[in-house]
Order: C-alpha cells, then sequence, then structure tokens
C-alpha cells in the first residue's frame, strides 16, 4: 500500500552553547492508511519535536535543517503558510498530552468543535454546532448537548481529552498525531481513551502516529513501532513480534527494566541501562547507544551501525546484527 | 514477625474549601478512616487514582498535616498531637523523598549543602565529622565525591534522585516515606533508582512507605499493599495476592487497565466506567459504586467494612464476604459495623 505520510532523511536542530546541534538526526519513517504507527522513546530522544515538524509548527529557535515530509505524496516543506493551515486540522489532526493548555478555556467545548467545521468545511454556525455535539456523541461523551455547552475548566481530564480527540478528527483526518494523549490521565480512564481511539481509528480509517514513553501503552495500541534513541530509529517494526523478541540492545533493555505489576515471580533486582541519554550536543561517535551497551565492541565506537533488516519487516540498527 | 515500627488508625482528614459567593464552605474527606500498620524492615505501597487520597496519607504520617481525627502511633507512642523539640526529634525518624527532583532541590545550594542542612538541624557534630557523613551518603547512594561541589541544575533527573534519596538518608532515619518517587524519571532510569532503594533498605534497614500509581513499581519494592479509592481503603494485602488475584472490583478494574508489554496479545477491556468522582461529593454507600459492574442495591446505600478476606487481605467490598463463605472458608457475619482496631492487623 501507498504509505499516507512519510517522512524522509529528517534533521531537526536546535541551539546550544556552541552552535547547533541535531536532536532528531536523518530520520525516516512511512505510515500507511489506517495504521497505528507507535514511537517511543526517552525524553529528550526528540520525539515531540518530530511531531510539531510534520505540522509545521516548530517552536523558535528550533529548526528543520534536512528532510522531507510527503502527505499522500505530497510534499509539505514547499508549502505556503496559508496553504499548510489549510492541511492543519483538515488532512492531519494532533492531540496533545494536556488537554487543558490545548483548549481554549474562555470558549465553549461545543464552540471549539465547532469552528474546525467553519474553518475547514465552511459550514453555518448552526449547522457546525449540530456537528460538533454530533462529534462529542462519537467520542462517547454522555449528554453531548449538554457538555457542549461546558467550558473546558467544567469537565474532568477524560473529558477534556475526549472533547479534544472529537476536534482532532471533525474532518476525518488522514492522519492523526497523538502525543503522550493519556499521559496525564488516570489509569482507568487511560484504559478508555484507548479503546476510543483504536475504536475511532477502525471507523474513519485513520493512520495514527501515537508518541509515548510508556511502553505498555504501545504495546497495546501500535500496529508497528519505532524506538527512538538520542534522536535515531534504532529499531522499528511489528509491535507484537518487536515486544516478543526485541533485536536492539536498548529495546531489550527498556523491556527488561519494567516490573511486570501481575508477574509469578517478582525479580530481586531489575535490569539497570547504566548511564543517561546523552544530549544532542554531546553525543558519542559511532552508535549513539555504545556508552550504556553491555555489549559494546571496538566497532561500536568508531562507526555507527547502518540499518539491518530481518524478514523484510524488522528493522534495526547494531552492530550485533552485521553479519547476521 | 518483625517489630512493629508505625500504626495509623482510623485517620480522617478533611479539608475545608471556601464555597462559592456567600455560599457555605464545601468539606472535602480526604481521608476517610484509613488504618494502617509499619513493620520495622518493610515496605508497604499504597497505590490509587488521584484524588484517592495517597498523597493526605503520606503527608498526615509525616505530620506535615494534622489529622481531623484518628492517632499516629511511633512505636507504640502516640505522636498524634507531638510538637515542638518532640516533634523534632520524630522528624528525624521519618524523612520524606518527593517526586519532582526538579522542585524539591534548592538551585542555590551545592549538593555538600543539600546534604548537610538535615545535619545543620539535627545532629551536634564536629564540621569534621558532618562532612565525613556527607561523603559516606553520597557514596551509599552511587554520587562520586566530585559531585558534592556542584549545584541540582548540573544534574540530570536521575541523579537529582540520588541527592533527594541521600538527604532523606544522612539522618538514618527509621521510616522514608516516598511519594511518586520515579513516576518523573525515564524508564531506563526508574529501574536504576528503584534498585537503588532496595538495596538501601537492607542495607540500612529501613522501612518505607511508598506510595505511586505505578503498580509495577509497587510489586518490585513492596511486600504489603493498600489500595485506595476516595479517601477509603477499599483493599489491603500482601503485594502478591492483591495484584495478582485482585479481589476488589476496583483493585480488579485498576490491574485490567494497567497497560503492560507483557500483555500485548491481550485486548483489554476497561472494566470501570466513567470516571474517579470528585472527593467533594463522593458517591453514597461504597464510593466505588456508580463504575462498579457488580454493582447491587445494597452498594448505594451502605458503605461495605473492611473484613478479611481470603489470601491474609481484607477488603471493603459487600461482593467479597459472600464469595468466601460460598468457599466454605470463612464466614462473615454482614452487621459487624467497623472491623475492631486491630491488634491481629498485621498484613503479613
Amino acid at each position: 500500500m501507498k504509505p499516507v505520510l512519510e517522512l524522509q532523511d529528517i534533521v531537526i536542530t536546535v541551539p546550544t552553547r556552541s552552535g547547533r546541534a541535531p536532536v532528531v538526526d536523518g530520520l525516516c519513517l512511512a505510515l500507511e492508511p489506517g495504521q497505528t504507527l507507535g514511537i517511543v522513546g526517552e525524553s529528550g530522544c526528540g520525539k515531540s519535536l518530530l511531531s510539531l515538524a510534520v505540522m509545521g509548527l516548530l517552536p523558535p529557535g528550533v529548526e528543520l535543517r534536512s528532510g522531507d515530509v510527503r502527505l499522500s505524496g505530497r510534499s509539505l516543506q514547499s508549502l505556503r503558510e496559508r496553504d499548510m493551515r489549510r492541511v492543519r486540522g483538515n488532512e492531519i489532526g494532533m492531540i496533545f498530552q494536556e488537554p487543558m493548555t490545548a483548549l481554549n478555556p474562555v470558549f465553549k467545548v461545543g464552540e471549539q468543535i465547532a469552528e474546525v467545521f467553519r474553518i475547514h468545511r465552511g459550514a453555518g454556525r448552526r449547522q457546525a454546532w449540530n456537528e460538533a455535539v454530533e462529534m462529542l456523541e462519537a467520542v462517547g461523551v454522555s449528554e453531548p448537548a449538554r457538555r457542549a455547552t461546558s467550558y473546558p475548566a467544567q469537565l474532568s481530564g477524560g473529558m477534556r481529552q475526549r472533547a479534544m480527540i472529537a476536534m482532532a478528527l471533525a474532518c476525518r483526518p488522514k492522519v492523526l498525531i497523538a502525543d503522550e494523549p493519556t499521559t496525564a490521565l488516570d489509569p482507568t480512564v487511560q484504559a478508555q481513551i484507548l479503546q476510543l481511539i483504536r475504536g475511532l481509528q477502525k471507523d474513519f480509517g485513520t493512520a495514527v502516529i501515537f508518541i509515548s514513553h510508556d511502553l505498555g501503552v504501545i504495546s497495546q495500541v501500535a500496529d508497528e513501532t519505532a524506538v527512538l534513541y538520542a534522536g535515531q530509529v534504532v529499531e522499528r517494526g511489528p509491535t507484537r513480534e518487536m515486544f516478543r523478541a526485541p533485536l536492539h540492545p536498548y529495546t531489550r533493555g527498556l523491556l527488561r527494566a519494567l516490573p511486570d505489576p501481575d508477574a509469578s515471580e517478582m525479580a530481586e533486582v531489575l535490569f539497570e541501562i547504566k548511564g543517561c541519554v546523552p544530549s544532542p550536543d554531546e553525543l558519542p561517535s559511532g552508535c549513539r547507544f555504545n556508552p550504556r551497551c553491555e555489549l559494546a565492541r571496538a566497532v561500536c565506537r568508531s562507526q555507527a551501525p547502518a540499518p539491518w533488516v530481518r524478514d523484510n519487516i524488522h528493522m534495526v540498527s547494531c552492530w550485533e546484527y552485521e553479519h547476521g | 514477625m518483625a517489630e512493629e515500627l508505625l500504626r495509623v488508625q482510623d485517620v480522617v482528614k478533611h479539608f475545608e474549601l471556601p464555597g462559592a459567593l456567600l455560599g457555605a464552605s464545601v468539606k472535602v474527606r480526604a481521608l476517610d478512616g484509613v488504618s494502617l500498620v509499619l513493620h520495622k524492615g518493610e515496605s508497604l505501597g499504597v497505590v490509587g487514582e488521584s484524588g484517592c487520597g495517597k498523597t493526605t496519607l503520606s503527608r498526615v504520617i509525616l505530620r506535615l498535616l494534622a489529622p481531623t481525627s484518628g492517632q499516629l502511633f511511633f512505636k507504640g507512642a502516640d505522636i498524634t498531637h507531638l510538637h515542638g523539640r518532640q516533634l523534632r526529634h520524630l522528624r528525624r525518624a521519618m524523612q520524606v523523598v518527593f517526586q519532582d527532583p526538579y522542585g524539591s532541590l534548592n538551585p542555590r545550594m551545592r549538593v555538600r549543602e543539600i546534604l548537610g542542612e538535615p545535619l545543620r538541624v539535627h545532629f551536634d557534630g564536629s564540621s569534621d565529622q558532618c562532612q565525613a557523613l556527607i561523603v559516606e551518603i553520597a557514596h551509599l547512594v552511587g554520587l562520586g565525591e566530585e559531585a558534592l561541589d556542584r549545584y541540582p541544575h548540573e544534574f540530570s533527573g536521575g541523579q537529582r534522585q540520588r541527592i533527594a534519596i541521600a538527604r532523606a538518608l544522612i539522618l538514618r532515619p527509621d521510616i522514608v516515606v516516598a511519594d511518586e518517587p520515579v513516576s518523573a524519571l525515564d524508564v531506563s532510569i526508574r529501574a536504576q533508582i528503584l534498585n537503588l532503594l532496595k538495596t538501601l533498605q537492607a542495607r540500612l534497614s529501613l522501612s518505607y512507605i511508598f506510595v505511586s500509581h505505578d503498580i509495577g513499581a509497587v510489586r518490585f519494592l513492596c511486600q504489603t499493599v493498600i489500595v485506595m479509592y476516595l479517601g477509603r481503603v477499599v483493599e489491603e494485602g500482601p503485594a502478591e495476592e492483591v495484584f495478582r488475584r485482585p479481589a476488589h472490583p476496583y483493585t480488579i478494574a485498576l490491574m485490567a487497565s494497567v497497560p503492560s508489554p507483557a500483555h500485548a496479545d491481550q485486548d483489554t477491556q476497561p472494566m470501570a466506567m466513567g470516571e474517579v468522582p470528585s472527593p467533594i461529593s463522593p458517591p453514597s454507600g461504597c464510593h466505588f459504586h456508580p463504575r462498579c459492574p457488580h454493582r447491587m442495591p445494597v452498594c448505594s446505600d451502605t458503605a461495605p467494612a473492611l473484613l478479611p478476606a481470603d489470601g491474609g487481605r481484607r477488603v471493603a467490598c459487600h461482593l467479597v464476604p459472600a464469595r468466601v463463605s460460598a468457599a466454605g472458608s470463612v464466614v462473615i457475619e454482614f452487621s459487624v459495623p467497623q472491623i475492631q482496631p486491630n491488634h491481629k492487623g498485621d498484613l503479613q
């Protein structure tokens, strides 16, 4: 199938004391229609800036140095701001971690959703409002007509996140970017929202990029998963296979470091990945994970590994597999 | 059985919120009759969602908040109303590690001063003795001596949490209350800190009260666990029992909603409907009943008492005693108004 969204060789740089440093470095990903791609990584791996780059919303100072974002084959890089505005919210929707800061506190939730229909679909006020109420119903808000007249602060965290999902999906975008959408929610509510996103995706056929630091969440929602480390994809493959048999030492380490709450035997000591994530201006030479890797050899310290693909679907960048 | 260190008995904590314009003030029942016992060398986990009162409980235990009613005992002595010098003495025995290692360390102090501050308040040794203690504790938590002359901002989140732990341990307390100590940390760092907490516990024979919504971390660190919902304990017992065979419908829902890579193949259905209600106006009867898939008429009228059930646990649910008696092991009189203050209330 032809990918709906392609990221080609993305390089994003931030200013540092000594010039500029890459937070995302040569990243390539492709998303097929209706697919969910999970992007997992720790803080500072560049996952949030990546999603902002797709939307053309990088904050001042942060620069998309090179690379191309293609939506249905069309490059978004060459678009003027006016045309980009038509893409945002219409063809690509986005939901964020904290719906309280993403919603405007002084407008009713219904008005904010209706605005999407008015701007992108040219709907009249009354029609837009009715569609907003329908949208709230679609995302499982009870008494949608009444809730539409609420202000964001009058809703619970879960309700706000539902309202934001309603807004993001109002125009049936081809792509939804979800950046840590459940991190601020309680576990029982998180489970509800994850189920909602999966259900809507099936109904609307939306392709989803789901960004999270939580391997558990990713394992529940993503068809495919990409693991980011220091701005690069170190492993990518079908989610189930990757969680069952991770290839990269970093992915293996992350999974082993996670205590399983209902394991029959609890380990006495958790597996540790020693050290911490390098900052973008102090990246080690060779493989960026080598100072923390148990398997590091001389070649790991001097040369970056090339990607190796197993069975056409599971990619890993690690010297361990170079001769496999 | 190890020596009993801390006993919290039927503690209630209400907060008064100013009401709407000219209205009467509103009462938030943050803690609604919570009891627990902590033994020497034991780790007690407190889990629950936002608004369940777990942070209020930790503050009451630390005597940072005075309970509205109920009692606290430390090594058998009533500490509910301590003040002045005696309270300061107690503080030496009970220390705290907070969630946010960015907000809990003074950015204008070097690590040496941060670690030295508890000594200045509680310890009257010479300056050389203090310095020796500071170096010793830094080594114990895995900080090099060169770290002592740096400022907090020069450290990563994980290293800062090591500093916070060192500060809590420098007075060699009996109890450390850790309120979400690993929630702000990355996965790869979280394991380092959890391992450190466990190692230190064995070396210094510490007891922990570990407040967290991270069930995996609680399972790793704690032998005993209490599950809270809107200010009440709904289930308590050995961590392995409670997490592997949860009995209260809320615990079951909570466990089912923890996404774990180990269960990636299962399509988990959320079992709790709706969201946690506001603690300002909790539901009548059992607080969980509006969200409970098994609710019965009695649940909206009568709050269930926390009663013994299988596996050495106690559960507050109208359903659970029935289940146990069906198995023929324990039959519980349903009209028992409240469990007797527990002299046999050890949770092991």
